[in-house]
């Protein structure tokens, strides 16, 4: 789901302003796992890639803390990178391994992993460090001697699909990100630029009894929300820790002396990390609350598709994985064609399983809800004479359909189309009636529609758009393209 | 009168790059093309080459409309000299429907053949048209049946920078040479996926399709340029080339005073200043064929009820003035005829904007129907007498790569044949000042789009400020 119109986002902020956080959707559009792995990274201010402490775990007691006391040393980074990896290996392996049977695609089935991953990072900011930190593991530097370690390279490689995903895929539920997945799905009264703050966006969101949603936001601001310290903190506290620590191994302090002053950096970090990581949490059962929509929840389509990504990256990684700086064309075009096809099939789900989203979408002429006022058969002329089903609807307020656009009635089965065929406003402009006529035989509609398609019943239809499965890559670049790889 | 000697050297480019792909049978061909430079045109001269030599040709269209645009244009053609040859139209499932009265009687046309399945595209004429979704889908397909297992000579690929270089990675291979034909100034191939990983790279799977090519085959091409823009008059390819085509020189075939809109009645003094102002703006328009008008400086929603009331209001006023159009194609024009609501045409950034603006128009009456109104992705390739353009930066707090991406505005800007009035706000010229382009590029990008929007949007207002109204 792309989000709300800019209309729309403008109603429900003005409400919020007045109440608390608004509902943006009547149920939940994205899947949260029993126990996912809660990432919490926190960086350097100006260091890209650097990561000072990363919290992992699976469930609100159990939180692990890795602390790197000086990032920009390679050496010390590659010891928490190290930790880290073997964490998250442990995570997805055992994942990666445990497959069953599933159709991935119509009349084609495959062994995928039983049960899809699922990262959880506080802010898109974090998934932006966890996608730089994956480029540091995979492409380290090697020196004669010291080969590149093959577990942080995997782990590596781990990261890269899950930041791919996050960056092309929308709502992808393999990354989830807590103040993205909160958004989708509420209005707070703050701004978005607000709600990068997982703390402030947690206390609009729920605020304790007798404060304000907005004055609960305020009073969190001055903590870490992101991956960042803030800078208060970061001069009093963590900048002197850091350059003690700097100084006595400089000066060649033994690893007993140098320990005293580690510990001194993990203290400083612990609560904004801690803080973060309930928070994450938080977030999560907040989500949870809410009522899934069918194809989110285990078996879905969405899962299954899920699941075969995870499992075409684990064998992408267990053979000998290449990870270029550019996508090639081939990659490029497989990365869009993923891409899109799930953003086809993410909103087509939104809209046939919520209704709230279909209201929003209506706005547009993405979708349509109303109420039959005619059901008839009618004779068209095409190559030679056909059946088709004709549907008078009457639908509120104004509505004007997408240029262009055909119609999927939202029924238990899927595939009746309709193409808009007249639209005209009832006079004074308190509803619109519109005339949909179906695209295929009518025999079939008939036999399947009849019981609910009658006069005064309610209907509702999402734009149609056609799916284009399966296509396979060329194997080769096609000569006017083939040439040096840039 | 028109520039003869320009339209004599742009059908002398035509005729070299007919021959160089028919005759020569060069295997890389780019041409260049400024907006209303007669590219369809060019591309039918090259089918009927084809046609005639008897050469296997796959010819790659758009869009639905386009292709339907190619077929009954190249029919006609054929069917008016007496041509015996055939070409064939392979529709899309979707075109069938959505077009079925405008292919039905092309099934039984003497010049074309309308291939129903894969079969008859196999065995079909050697010349044939599709649009470019079809061949790649063909191309890949993974069901035997479908998959098209025919290669051919020449491939042309009409308005090839709005192709994606993915859809020309799928069925490129089935082309021995490649001719493409396209307008590098306009939008480019639209997706809905966030494509900032790639924007800006050489070749990618999302940039135009020639934009690659030329990446990785850059000096094995051969390139033309057409010269000459019949669509825009010289008075607008002195802004649009200036602002849009910073690598490509064109000038215009009609030249000044060739090109004439006159209001009847004149701008009537005593209303109150809006209405003014909005007199004053047509008044500008007709008399240098461009005009800005600016209403007062405001952040708003997008779709700002008051920014298409006053569109609403200007071709309102436009047609009560009751204006004349005269040019010397076709002769009918030569001596000036009414200016029909049809041919004027308000284009915006996005749907909701072309929403407001249509029920502002509408409610003005039926007689107001047919002014067309239009997002700029959707009015992209169609032209018009007088254009009125919601300027994409209007009301905004900020400028973002999408709105200040120069292909929509150039798009929005080069429809027009007499006229082009741009509708804002007052502060476009500050925002662009506040908002320098972020720069941010991917790795390894050589191009910087934002930039080069950011560049055109204020050369644009800078070149326009003379007619801004107040």
């Amino acid at each position: 789901m792309s989000g709300l119109s800019p209309e729309a986002l403008a109603l429900l902020q003005a409400e919020a302003h007045f109440r608390a956080a608004v509902p943006a959707t009547a149920k939940r559009h994205l899947r949260i796992s029993r126990k996912p792995l809660v990432i919490v990274p926190l960086g350097l201010a100006g260091e890209d890639g650097a990561v000072l402490a990363l919290g992992m775990g699976r469930t609100r007691e159990d939180l692990e803390l890795l602390v790197c006391p000086e990032p920009r040393k390679w050496n010390l980074q590659t010891r928490l990178l190290r930790d880290f990896s073997s964490r998250l290996l442990r995570y997805l392996d055992r994942r990666a391994a445990d497959r069953e049977p599933a159709e991935v695609a119509p009349g084609w089935t495959k062994d995928v992993a039983r049960r899809a991953p699922q990262i959880v990072a506080p802010t898109p900011a974090a998934a932006t460090l966890l996608q730089r930190v994956a480029e540091r593991m995979v492409w380290q530097r090697v020196d004669v001697g010291r080969p590149a370690d093959p577990d942080m390279l995997r782990a590596g490689g781990w990261l890269w699909f899950f930041g791919e995903r996050h960056e092309l895929v929308e709502s992808d539920s393999l990354l989830l990100v807590a103040t993205d997945a909160q958004l989708l799905h509420f209005v707070p009264p703050i701004s978005t630029a607000e709600a990068a703050h997982l703390l402030a966006l947690n206390a609009a969101l729920a605020p304790p009894p007798g404060s304000s949603a907005v004055a609960a936001a305020r009073a969190v601001e001055h903590l870490t929300g992101s991956t960042l310290t803030t800078p208060e903190h970061d001069n009093r506290v963590l900048q002197p820790a850091i350059e003690a620590f700097n100084e006595a191994s400089r000066e060649g302090a033994s690893r007993a002396a140098l320990r005293p002053l580690g510990a001194a950096i993990e203290t400083a970090v612990r609560p904004a990390v801690e803080a973060l990581y309930a928070a994450c949490h938080d977030a999560l059962d907040r989500l949870r609350a809410l009522e899934p929509i069918p194809p989110v929840r285990s078996g879905g389509r969405r899962t299954i598709a899920e699941r075969h990504a995870f499992t075409r990256h684990a064998d992408f990684l267990a053979r000998d994985p290449r990870f270029a700086r550019a996508d090639s064309l081939r990659r490029g075009l497989f990365l869009v064609e993923d891409a899109v096809t799930e953003q086809v099939r993410v909103l087509r789900e939104a809209r046939w399983h919520d209704p709230l989203a279909r209201a929003v979408a209506s706005m547009t002429g993405d979708a349509l809800d109303g109420k039959v006022r005619a059901v008839r058969e009618t004779t068209v002329q095409l190559q030679r004479r056909v059946q088709r089903l004709e549907l008078e609807v009457e639908t509120p307020g104004p509505w004007r359909p997408v240029a262009g656009g055909q119609y999927e009635l939202v029924w238990t089965e899927t595939g009746f189309v309709f193409a808009v065929t007249h639209v005209r406003p009832t006079p004074g402009g308190a509803s619109t009636r519109i005339t949909l006529r179906s695209t295929d035989r009518v025999r079939d509609a008939l036999a399947v529609l009849p019981q609910g398609l009658r006069t005064g019943s309610d209907v509702a239809f999402v734009l149609f758009q056609r799916e284009f499965p399966g296509l396979a890559l060329p194997d080769d670049e096609p000569w006017m393209l083939a040439g040096p790889s840039s | 009168m028109p520039d003869s000697a320009l339209l004599a050297r742009a059908d002398e480019v035509s005729r070299r790059v007919v021959k160089a792909s028919v005759e020569d049978g060069r295997p890389l061909l780019r041409v260049r093309a400024p907006p209303g430079a007669g590219k369809t045109r060019l591309t039918r001269q090259v089918m009927q080459a084809a046609i005639d030599a008897n050469l296997p040709t796959l010819v790659v269209v758009q869009t639905n409309a386009q292709a339907i645009d190619l077929v009954r244009g190249m029919a006609t053609l054929l069917a008016t000299a007496g041509h015996r040859g055939r070409f064939g139209y392979w529709p899309s499932q979707e075109a069938c429907q959505e077009y079925a009265s405008e292919i039905d009687p092309l099934r039984t046309h003497p010049n074309v053949v309308v291939c129903r399945s894969t079969a008859e595209a196999r065995s079909g004429p050697d010349v044939l048209v599709a649009v470019a979704r079809k061949w790649a889908w063909h191309a890949c397909a993974r069901i035997p049946d479908q998959l098209l297992e025919r290669d051919f000579d020449l491939g042309v690929i009409d308005e090839a920078y709005q192709m994606q270089t993915g859809e020309l990675l799928r069925f490129g291979a089935r082309a021995d040479r490649l001719l493409m034909i396209g307008d590098p100034g306009q939008l480019e191939p639209f997706t809905t996926i966030e494509t900032a990983r790639w924007t800006g790279l050489d070749a990618s799977a999302v940039a135009p399709a020639p934009r690659s090519v030329e990446a990785r085959r850059g000096h094995e091409i051969q390139g033309f340029d057409l010269p000459a823009s019949l669509r825009l008059d010289t008075r607008a390819v002195r802004v649009v080339q200036a602002c849009f085509y910073p690598n490509l020189s064109f000038d215009a075939v009609a030249l000044d005073g060739d090109r004439t809109l006159t209001l009847s009645r004149p701008g009537a003094g005593r209303r109150g200043p809006a209405d003014r102002d909005i007199d004053a703006v047509l008044d500008r328009a007709a008399s240098t064929g461009w005009g800005l008008l600016e209403l007062p400086r405001a952040v708003t929603v997008r779709d700002d009820p008051e920014v298409a009331a006053a569109i609403a209001a200007v071709v309102h006023r436009l047609l009560e003035r009751e204006p004349r159009v005269r040019r010397d194609y076709p002769a009918e024009l030569r001596h000036g005829a009414p200016l029909r609501p049809d041919q004027i045409a308000v284009g915006t950034a996005h749907r909701d904007q072309r929403a407001r603006v249509r029920e502002a128009i509408d409610a003005l009456g039926p007689q107001y129907q047919a002014v067309v109104v239009d997002t700029a992705n959707r009015i992209q390739g169609r032209e018009f007498d007088v254009t009125i353009v919601w300027h994409p930066l209007t009301g905004r707090v900020d400028a973002t790569a999408f709105h200040l991406d120069t292909g929509r505005l150039c798009v929005l800007a080069s429809r027009h044949r007499h006229a082009c009035i741009l509708v804002t706000r007052h502060g476009l010229r500050d925002l662009l000042e506040e908002h320098l382009p972020s720069g941010l590029r991917p790795r390894r990008a050589t191009e910087d789009r934002e930039h080069d929007g950011w560049e055109a949007h204020r050369r644009m207002l800078e070149m326009l400020a003379v007619h801004s109204i107040p």
